[in-house]
Formats: C-alpha cells, structure tokens, sequence
C-alpha cells in the first residue's frame, strides 16, 4: 500500500501493560482521540468499553478501523492477555489484521534529548523489564530481557556509556539511587512517561505492513512462567 | 437463535454454536462443538499449571472460534447472542474467554450472557438426555469440584440450582490424579486409573470410607450452620471428603514399597489391585451420597456431570443403582462429560430466555456459587 493510501487508515490502538493503560485513535499517522484508563478498575472491568467510548469519541466505527494495535509486552500477564484476547476478538470479527507493538520500545519513544534511550519498566518482583536502544527507527541495542536492576545496568555498561542517555520507565522511582551510583547524573530520568497508546498508534502506522492476523499475535512474557522457572532451579 | 459459547475455565479452550430446537422435551441443538485440549501440556507437570493453561488459551482461541463457526456452518451474521463461562476456575484462564467474549459481543452488538460453569454441566445432561423429571438430584464431579445439586423448576423454562453437597477436601478428579501420580501413572489420573482397574480385584485392599461425625471446620464464615444436632447430622451425610483415602493409598503403596523392596513401581495385578480398590471406595462414595439425596429430596431423576463422570465404574454401577431406585439416570457422553463449551452454549441460551444478560464490564471471578437458593447449601430438610 502506498504511503498516500495509508495517511487515510484508521488505527486503533490498546495499551494494557501498566495498571492504568490507555486507549488511542489514529488516522494515518495522526493521533485524533486518546485517553489514560482509570487505574481503579481492571482491565478486565473496563474492556472493551474504553475502545467502545475512545472510538466514540473519534467519531469513527469499530467496523471502520483498519487495523487493531496493541501492545504485546512486557508487562503484567493477566493484563496484557486481557487486552490482547480483546484485540484479537475485534480483529477476527472485523477481518482487520492486528499490529503488536513492544511496550519497551514504546517507551522508549517518549520525546526526550537522548541519543540512548533505556526503557526501565518495573518487573513487579524486585526485578525490571529492560531495553536499550537508540533514537530512530528500529535501533535496539540490548534486550529485552528481564533481571535485577544491578545485574542489567553492569550486564549493559558499554552501551549505557554513550551519552546522553535517557532512562524512561516505571521502575525509575525505586531504583533512582541506583541509576545515580551506575551511570553518574548525566542521563535524564523519567519516571512517568506518557500514556503509551498514542505512540502505540503511531508505531503501528511505521509499520503497517506487518500487519499479523490475530491468531498468530501473542504476547511477550519476556519472563517465563514461575513454574519453569522453579524446574529450572531443580526445585 | 443461534448461540456462540465460550468456555475457557481451565485447561481446554472451547467454543461452540448452539441454537434452540424448538422442541421443548429436547430443547438445544449442538451445531458445533470445539475443543482444544491442553492436556498434553500439562501431562508433563501432573497437573494444570495455571500460566502455562493461560498462555495456551490465547494461542488457541482465535482458531477455536472460527473453527467453531464453520463446523456450524454459520458466519458472524448468525449469531444471535454470545455465552461464556464467567466462573468458577482459574481466573487467568477465565479472564481470556471473557475478554475475548466481551469484545465479540461489543463488536457484533449482540447479548452477552454470563454462565456458571457448573451450571454448564448441569446443562449437557439435558443437551443429549432430553428435559430431566424435575425436581432432580445431580452430581456434578470432575478435577476441581464434586458437588451436589438439587435442581428444581424456576418459572417455565428455567432452574434453579441448590447446593446440597460438597467435598471438604479434594475432588474426585484430583484424587485420582494423586493417586495415579504416586502409583506412577500418567497424568490425567481419572481414564489410566479406570482402565487399569479394569484388571484388579476391587477388594485387594480395605481402604476406607470417609465418615462425616464433625462439622466442616474448615467451611468459612459465610457457611449456613444447621439449627440441630439431628439437622447437622443430615447435613453431613451428603458431605465428600477423598483426602483421607488419598493418604491411606499413600501409605498402603509405601509399606508395599518397603515391604517388597522396591523403590519404583509395583508388580502390575498389584497396581491393578490398588486402582480397583481405590476406585471402589471413590464410586460407592459418590453413589451413597447422590442416591441418599435422591430419596432425602424425592428427586424425580439423577443425573451424574462433569470429567469423572466419564468413568465406566461409576457409569455402570449407577446405571444399576438408578435401576434398583426407579429413577431415570442422566448421564453426558464423553464429549461432553469433560470441559467443553456446548454446555454453556445450552445454559447460556435458558438464561437468555430468562432475560439474563450482562454489560461489558462483566469480569470474571474464580469463585463463583451457582447456589442461587436462599438457605445455604447445609439446611437440609
């Protein structure tokens, strides 16, 4: 499809790998309706009506939308599969393929002065979902992987010398410390990053082609599950 | 109507198109039933491991879905309203069928109807067994639940579902899965124990009968305490409890172990002996307490739901119990003994009959009672 045909498309996106998510509307690259979900309800709870009512608000039909974004991961299990089994009920009925886009990439699309940026997502286990890469398109250095905070940063030194740096993420809170004992007060630290949705969109857009059906989109755990794990360990 | 269900409760992704016949002695109409099956998955683990079950089911559901719209011929546009299982079972493998649910019905504008899963069960009897005399006693017992219920008429065509019995302990299911593990057979315990017992002689070993003389200590708060002694009493009697006899299994295989010096398994006719045994104690059991009910109750029908229902003992002896009894005997056939979604398809449409519906922010809940009588599930009468 040309470049021309696609500025006409219309992209919904879902975020669900934080506890609030979000919702987004696009036409071509354009984000023309987004919103912050309500982080008291689950996701659960509040899908599909957060696309139903985004949608709604974009004045465009479910049945209009050309192609379902959504964010694959990481991020919490039950959460992403929640709103990848909704993304996936729309696309089927629909006939629309779906786009799935990594969170931590996503994030690391939060504007920002870096050449680097290192998504820093909290793993919720004292641990942290992690992702290097550098500004444009497609240029992921290392990860995603998922570890002790300490581990990663020394695992990463090389590339997390190059300046300047970005850290953006959830886990940027509680690891503040540490981000200032391993890379010194040079990079900017972003703890609250703005809904993801909107960049979800967008990167969709970037990347109409790929386009899956949604059979085949699945999440990324990026962690297994406990119980391989704890085989594993020879428990 | 045609009826698209969703069953995701466990370790089997199912969907199924189920329309009403129009014939009120046979009332649903199964136009397809699909099932994918985990159970090799899981085999590996000797039981369902909840993340692996979840991960599964959002590999499958698409496929399931679709597959279960072209074995009935339809497409979207036939589908008139969407069921699904809202409880109770894992809640990271429910969460998928409801979300994936939620959002069919949202995009199609159609009724969503939440279903109980066990009232699914209750269901497949009448799916392939007709319309149940009512009122009926039915068993539903599989891996996660062996339960008692007093199925009676509620309004024209619905029923009301009251809790009379239940296990304190394990299932029946998920005793045979322990006990299959510790003789060292393959996981699901419920068809390897049932065939080798085949072989056995059911009186190799004297394992015993769990007798109810106290009151569930373990039963939570919210549990109705009968008013009498003689009420408790009644109570009690149609009460499951397999841990025991898991445990005394347990014990028997050790000695043998012991006795015999061996450290792996047991010469085969012993191994067949010990399934017979067990499997004696698990179906008299599950009998006594339904036929007991039966009376107790004046039950017009039995019905018997659910995996273990599957089993060719238990088929058997309560297709001679109900014999002896006079009482017409409800049984599902295989495919549908065990988890499958054209039960909730069945159950889905009686609710939407009855005008139950819910909005989209229906979530899924692990544990949810079907007993929707007032009085609790132990004030016999």
């Amino acid at each position: 499809m040309g470049y021309s045909a696609r500025r006409g498309m219309w992209i919904l996106a879902l975020d669900t790998s934080t506890r609030e998510g979000s919702v987004a509307v696009a036409r071509g690259g354009d984000v023309v309706a987004a919103a912050a979900g309500d982080p008291s309800r689950t996701h659960g709870e509040r899908l599909p009506g957060d696309l139903l009512a985004i949608t709604a608000k974009a004045g465009v039909s479910l049945s209009a939308i050309d192609r379902f974004a959504v964010s694959s991961g990481p991020g919490s299990f039950t959460s992403l599969r929640v709103g990848l089994a909704t993304i996936q009920a729309l696309a089927l009925v629909h006939s629309r393929p779906v786009i799935q886009v990594s969170t931590l990439e996503a994030l690391a699309r939060t504007p920002g002065a870096g050449d680097r940026v290192l998504a820093w997502m909290d793993g919720q286990r004292r641990d942290v979902f992690a992702a290097l890469y550098d500004r444009g398109p497609r240029a992921c250095i290392a990860g995603p992987r998922v570890g002790r905070p300490a581990e990663i940063l020394d695992a990463w030194k090389p590339q997390l010398a190059k300046r300047p740096l970005d850290v953006v993420g959830n886990a940027v809170t509680a690891t503040r410390a540490l981000l200032a004992e391993r890379l010194g007060t040079g990079p900017v630290l972003v703890d609250e990053p703005p809904p993801l949705a909107p960049v979800i969109a967008r990167l969709a857009f970037e990347r109409y082609g790929e386009a899956v059906a949604p059979h085949a989109a699945q999440p990324l755990y990026v962690r297994r599950p406990d119980a391989v794990l704890a085989r594993r360990r020879g428990l | 109507m045609d009826i698209l269900a969703i069953e995701t409760s466990c370790d089997e992704t199912a969907a199924a198109v189920v329309a009403d016949s129009g014939d009120p002695a046979r009332p649903w109409t199964v136009r397809s039933n699909v099932v994918a099956s985990q159970a090799e998955i899981h085999r590996e683990w000797g039981g369902v491991v909840p993340e692996l079950a979840s991960r599964q089911h959002v590999r499958d559901i698409c496929g399931v879905v679709e597959r279960a719209l072209e074995d009935a011929g339809a497409d979207w546009t036939d589908v008139d309203a969407v069921a699904v299982t809202q409880g109770p079972g894992l809640v990271g493998s429910l969460l998928v069928g409801v979300a994936f649910a939620k959002a069919l019905a949202a995009s199609l504008d159609l009724p969503l109807v939440p279903v109980q899963h066990l009232a699914g069960h209750i269901e497949s009897l009448v799916v392939e067994g007709g319309r149940m005399p009512l009122p009926a006693v039915v068993l539903v017992v599989s891996g996660g639940h062996t339960n008692l219920y007093l199925t009676t008429a509620a309004g024209a065509e619905g029923l009301s579902h009251r809790l009379i019995g239940r296990t304190r302990d394990d299932a029946a299911g998920e005793a045979y899965d322990k006990v299959a593990s510790l003789l060292g057979l393959d996981y699901p315990g419920g068809p390897v124990i049932d065939r080798i017992a085949r072989t056995g002689d059911d009186h190799f070993v004297d394992f015993p009968f769990a007798r109810m003389t106290h009151d569930d200590r373990n039963a939570g708060p919210a549990m109705v305490r009968p008013a009498g002694l003689a009420e408790a009493r009644r109570g009690r009697q149609l009460e499951f409890s397999f841990s025991g006899l898991k445990t005394a299994v347990k014990r028997h295989v050790q000695r043998r172990r012991a006795a015999l010096g061996c450290d792996g398994r047991l010469p085969e006719e012993e191994i067949a002996g010990i399934c017979a045994s067990f499997q004696r104690v698990v179906v008299r059991t599950l009998l006594d307490r339904t036929f007991l009910a039966a009376r107790r109750f004046g039950a017009l029908s039995v019905g018997i739901s659910g995996g273990v229902s599957a089993n060719a003992r238990l088929r058997a002896d309560a297709a001679a119990r109900a014999e002896r009894a006079g009482l017409p005997l409800f049984l599902p056939s295989l495919a549908l003994a065990t988890d499958n979604a054209a039960m909730i398809g069945a159950a889905g449409l009686r609710r939407l009959h009855a005008g139950v519906t819910a909005p989209l922010d229906l979530n899924a809940k692990a544990s949810l009672p079907l007993d929707d009588a007032p009085g609790g599930w132990q004030s016999a009468p």
